[in-house]
């Protein structure tokens, strides 16, 4: 009976602990700032604001939050489209691939590789080995030769990203990940929430076919999505159940 | 008898494109094509809370803490109190000509207001204020020209203002083209 007990309280801690560690590892944005979607241009990491453009990445330092200071550009290439911050890293979706650069220095941000790919429009999300890019055709990204499709590669070793499994994904936007649950934005097609658990045979686990959706943001169990018809959210606590707990549709 | 009379119109209406054609080219060139549609500089920089307004044509989202920004494309940003997600509430429209992306730290929210980037005080978002602009950040590539068209265009003239959109015209000697 006492072992049991003891287990008992051991388990818990070992929970409690787990639960603030979780808390802290989701360092893709720091308190202080927000959070963004995988289609951002705008990334804060610290005291410091990153801008894409078209072609560059401008760094900017918010130390003092009132009066920003523009500190550098850095020219990257053409067709720069999304910026996601992860640790120390920035990863920058681009036409012809994803760039990855290292902010340990956060004045002047370093090229560390590029994972290039056919010209698409690429937004892309990451944990700590994985980064998951949506290729998409069509609009002003069109080339004719891509199918659509979602890229799932290994970047353990950031120096050498190694395209691990591709997908085929209709209409992809922007994308979401929380933990081993990703989301989709099919654009008209609706919203797809994949267990990538297996990244070599991902799992639907729902299919939201009633709205339109170009971007999300999960946070929390809670996800925020963004679309052409207006702007939902769900509530994803319970996977075999997420709920729609709010929506401001267009003209509201 | 009535398809004589269109083929005679038909001839005629050849004569006169082949020799206004004839004259035209002596001069200077008339053609179809698109011409920039400006915004003034001072109305570009127009950065104003507003009350809120219906979301039309929604682009970006952004979180902190328990609010949402919304980006309406080209237009500004619906700020939204979320602290019953359940029940979301639209408190104010912050007006910013040429805007797309935002990002926020502490009370201070960035924002893109064309090639410029803008922070603007959050404190009381109905009332919100400019703390700084710096100019000419971004690089404005897509707004030099029509993206996905073919054809002649009106050259950008930056002195105009900021291009918002285009609309059909007929150029005359135009100096740009895709």
């Amino acid at each position: 009976m006492k072992s049991k007990l003891t287990y008992l309280i051991i388990a818990s801690v070992m929970l409690i602990i787990n639960a603030c560690s979780k808390d802290n590892g989701d360092i893709s944005y720091d308190s202080r700032s927000g959070q963004g979607g995988s289609m951002a241009r705008f990334a804060i990491k610290g005291n410091y604001l990153y801008v894409v453009d078209n072609q560059s990445l401008n760094v900017l330092d918010i130390s003092n939050l009132d009066d920003p200071q523009f500190i550098d550009k850095i020219e990257i290439g053409f067709g720069i489209e999304t910026i996601f911050p992860f640790k120390d890293n920035l990863f920058l979706g681009a036409q012809d691939g994803m760039y990855i650069y290292d902010i340990t220095n956060p004045e002047s941000p370093s090229q560390t590789s590029v994972y290039e790919h056919i010209t698409s429009c690429d937004p892309v999300v990451v944990n700590d080995s994985l980064a998951f890019v949506t290729l998409r055709n069509g609009g002003s990204c069109q080339t004719g030769f891509t199918e659509d499709q979602l890229d799932i590669i290994d970047i353990s070793d950031l120096d050498y990203p190694i395209n691990l499994v591709s997908h085929e994904m209709t209409e992809p936007y922007g994308l979401g990940l929380d933990s081993i649950i990703l989301f989709i934005c099919h654009g008209e097609e609706g919203l797809g929430i994949y267990d990538v658990s297996n990244i070599y045979s991902l799992k639907i686990v729902d299919f939201k076919t009633n709205i339109s959706a170009y971007d999300v943001i999960p946070y929390n169990k809670n996800l925020l999505v963004v679309g052409e018809t207006g702007f939902y959210q769900y509530d994803y606590s319970n996977l075999n159940n997420i709920t729609l707990i709010s929506q401001i549709l267009i003209g509201e | 008898m009535r398809k004589m009379k269109t083929i005679n119109l038909f001839i005629a209406l050849l004569f006169v494109s082949i020799f206004s054609a004839c004259v035209i080219s002596d001069e200077e060139i008339e053609v179809e094509g698109l011409k920039p549609i400006y915004i003034s500089k001072t109305e570009a920089y127009n950065v104003a809370s507003q009350a809120a307004i219906p979301i039309t044509v929604p682009g970006k989202i952004y979180r902190y803490h328990n609010f949402i920004f919304i980006n309406e494309k080209g237009k500004g940003i619906h700020i939204i109190d979320n602290t019953t997600p359940s029940a979301p509430l639209k408190i104010a429209f912050i007006n910013i000509p040429g805007n797309y992306d935002m990002a926020v730290s502490g009370t201070v929210l960035y924002a893109d207001n064309f090639t410029d980037i803008i922070a603007l005080d959050l404190t009381d978002p109905t009332n919100i204020t400019i703390l700084k602009r710096i100019p000419n950040v971004m690089s404005a590539t897509n707004s030099y020209y029509p993206e996905n068209y073919t054809g002649y265009f009106e050259c950008v003239d930056t002195t105009q203002g900021y291009v918002v959109g285009w609309e059909e015209a007929v150029l005359i000697d135009p100096k740009c083209n895709l």
